[in-house]
């Protein structure tokens, strides 16, 4: 069986639920606790493509920040796909990670991602418009509204990043 | 021996003392040569020959072909390190992997720290947003509030103007009739009651209209001369025959020291007077009402004692927290508009007002209201008048004729007009000593007529006829030139006495 293994990239603001995010996709956990990430950890998590190709998912669960640096740059070098997370109780967080986008893009041309809007369990706390989200989708991304803490869409989310990079 | 690219470079680091775990690769990945201890780093060391990239699948994706370092990788083994990326040649390059450095855990205090700072300032400032955006909001919805009740206040003003006009002619008429039929006693009594119908009916519409006024706050209080013996006459005439009817005693009582006039916003007094005295007359089965007047240090002590059936202490209560918080009082069902709109006039005017009740023992409402002593003007108004000419705008006949019987009776010569552009011709033509406008005629009003005359160099007097007695609508005629007002439903006495003091 055909196994390939891809470098994946997670990128946002900081405290948007990045490390969240990995550790329901890889651990099935999750925890309320705050503890940022520095520089970055890597996580792994195979999964079957709907090709039927096994494909290693190495996640670089980078330092959230709303500007890349040298260092972030060469962490991002080499990655096949990123997962884009902007925190849905706090609308800014998403012009952060158009701006990360936009700028890795400027580095390293046009790689697949998935956006996140993560935190949907906060309904009271939501702030991300359904039209700004329409309108991320018209300009073609794909989104996903999750929530690391129920887990919903996080595999979903994966998957369908998955199935991008599996040519 | 490390190789002297990798010397040289920890070297130029100035790290001397890291012992990094070293790799030569080719640029298939595939291990060359190694140096150092992996397992230090929680490595298990990849068979020579093979790539290295699926022993660690941390290095998928790195590029091998620039120099480059990659800091605090966390390998999720329990091992943070870095990476060291040296190309030497095209098919040999070097990557040395170190323990990230001491620092890294003070450094990760501090972001730790100063993003849950972040994190706490946004979620406050994401409150105060919410604060100020519901502030806004709820300032928004008063300003709707104040306007419907500004609506509703101006509705309820203009309604209680239509009525007025025709109780003028009502109690007018009324009151001729009595003086027309003297020598008819039984007839008489009865126009009587026709004019203390009449002035009842306006007093409930001028509550009406002060309920309309006080929601507005537009409320001005005036400042008039009032004769207190006069004022106990009046209210004994139009409340005596009230008692009269149920079988009560009507007595009315005034502290004889006190007859120099006083300042008082006279139709405020009149009307709390009403609408206490009234209730005391509806609400007493039998006995008696009595209405004290007295005057001392530069106050009006008005009192008003009934031998009905009391109000108990917590309906005292509901009533005098009411006057406290006026603002939901009438809301409660119970007091009445009356009793509401007394216990706001009493406030608007500076006083007070007390209660001693007890069911079954009658109640005593006593009332203090600041009102000094009147500097004499000195007019006689019983001083035979010597005449005069006097030009009355006036679009409703039945008005004309009421002011036309009383007015010739009392020695003068009148001349009509139905609007304000008549009024203007008429009095360039004629030059009449006293004008007299009816505010709200068709085709050009009183207040338009006024300022007209003014500016045309006009001097006499001009006394305004005005059924809305709102205060805007006054303060817009003094403005316009008028010397006197006098509000519908005309009083006869009060009319010709207005004239009298403009004409000499
Ligand atoms: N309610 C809720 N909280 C979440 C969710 N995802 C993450 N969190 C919380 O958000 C906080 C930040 O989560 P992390 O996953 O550490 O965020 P991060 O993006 O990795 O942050 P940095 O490492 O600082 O960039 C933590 O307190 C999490 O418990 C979610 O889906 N719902
Ligand atoms: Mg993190």
């Amino acid at each position: 069986m055909d196994v390939i293994t891809r470098k994946i990239c997670i990128i946002g603001d900081f405290a948007v639920g990045k490390t969240s995010t990995v550790a329901r996709f890889v651990h099935n956990v999750f925890s309320d606790k705050y503890l940022t990430t520095v520089g970055v950890k890597i996580d792994t998590r195979k999964l079957t493509t709907t090709g039927g190709v096994e494909m290693k998912m190495v996640i670089w669960d980078i330092a959230g920040t709303d500007r890349f640096s040298a260092v972030e740059f060469s962490y991002l070098r080499g990655a096949s796909g990123y997962l884009v997370v902007a925190d849905g109780s706090r609308t800014h967080t998403l012009d952060v990670a158009d701006r990360l986008v936009a700028e890795a893009r400027e580095r390293y041309g046009h790689v697949p991602q998935v956006y996140l809007l993560n935190k949907s369990d906060l309904e009271d706390e939501w702030e991300i418009s359904d039209e700004r989200r329409a309108k991320l989708q018209s300009s073609g991304e794909d989104v996903f509204i999750t929530s690391a803490k129920t887990g919903r869409n996080v595999d979903e989310a994966m998957h369908a990043l998955a199935e991008m990079l599996d040519r | 021996m490390l190789p002297t690219v990798v010397s040289d470079y920890f070297d130029r680091l100035d790290s001397k003392r890291i012992r990094p775990f070293v790799l030569q690769l080719d640029a298939g990945f595939r291990l060359q040569e190694s140096w150092g201890d992996a397992t230090a780093l929680g490595l298990s060391p990849p068979a020579k020959g093979s790539d290295v990239r699926e022993a660690w699948s941390f290095l998928v994706g790195l590029h091998l072909t620039q120099p480059d370092m990659l800091t605090n990788i966390d390998l999720g083994n329990g091992h943070i390190v870095t990476l060291h990326v040296l190309p030497e040649t095209d098919n040999s390059f070097y990557l040395a992997i170190t323990k990230a450095s001491e620092q890294t855990e003070h450094y990760k205090e501090r972001q730790q720290q100063a993003n849950e700072a972040r994190l706490l300032y946004q979620k406050q400032k994401k409150l105060v947003d919410r604060l100020v955006a519901t502030t806004a909001e709820l300032e928004i919805r008063r300003h709707e509030a104040e306007e419907a009740m500004r609506d509703k206040s101006q509705f309820l003003a203009s309604m209680s103007h239509e009525f007025r006009t025709p109780l003028t002619s009502v109690i007018g008429y009324a009151e001729w009739l009595s003086n027309a039929v003297a020598e008819n006693e039984p007839a008489q009594r009865q126009a009587r009651a026709i004019v203390r119908a009449g002035q009842h009916m306006v007093s409930l519409v001028d509550n009406i209209l002060e309920q309309a006024r006080l929601e507005h706050t537009e409320a001005i209080v005036h400042e008039d001369h009032v004769d207190l013996r006069q004022l106990a006459e009046d209210m004994s005439a139009i409340m005596a025959p009230l008692a009269a009817e149920k079988g009560l005693a009507f007595a009315a009582f005034l502290d004889p020291q006190q007859l120099q006039p006083v300042v008082l916003d006279e139709m405020r007094v009149r009307q709390i007077m009403i609408n206490l005295l009234g209730n005391a007359v509806k609400f007493t089965q039998e006995g008696f009402v009595q209405l004290t007047l007295s005057w001392t240090g530069e106050q009006l002590h008005v009192e008003i004692a009934d031998s009905g059936p009391g109000i108990a202490e917590e309906d005292r209560s509901r009533i005098f927290s009411a006057f406290e918080r006026l603002e939901g009082a009438h809301k409660r069902a119970g007091a009445g508009l009356g009793l509401h709109i007394t216990l706001q006039l009493v406030k608007l005017l500076g006083g007070s007002i007390g209660l001693d009740s007890k069911p079954g023992e009658g109640s005593r409402f006593h009332i203090r209201l600041p009102a000094p002593l009147a500097v004499e003007e000195d007019i006689d108004p019983d001083s035979t008048t010597s005449g005069g000419r006097l030009l009355i705008a006036e679009d409703d006949p039945d008005i004309v004729q009421l002011m036309e019987l009383f007015l010739t009776r009392a020695g003068y010569s009148l001349e009509f007009a139905l609007n304000g552009r008549e009024a203007i011709e008429r009095v360039r033509d004629t030059q009449p000593d006293l004008v007299i406008l009816d505010l709200n005629m068709p085709v050009m009003d009183g207040i338009s007529a006024a300022r007209k005359l003014r500016d045309s160099g006009h001097e006499g007097p001009i006394i305004a006829l005005t059924g809305a007695t709102l205060d805007e609508e006054r303060i817009r005629a003094i403005e316009a030139g008028f010397d006197g007002f006098v509000a519908k439903p005309i009083r006869m006495p009060e009319l010709i006495a207005t004239v009298r003091t403009l004409i000499t």
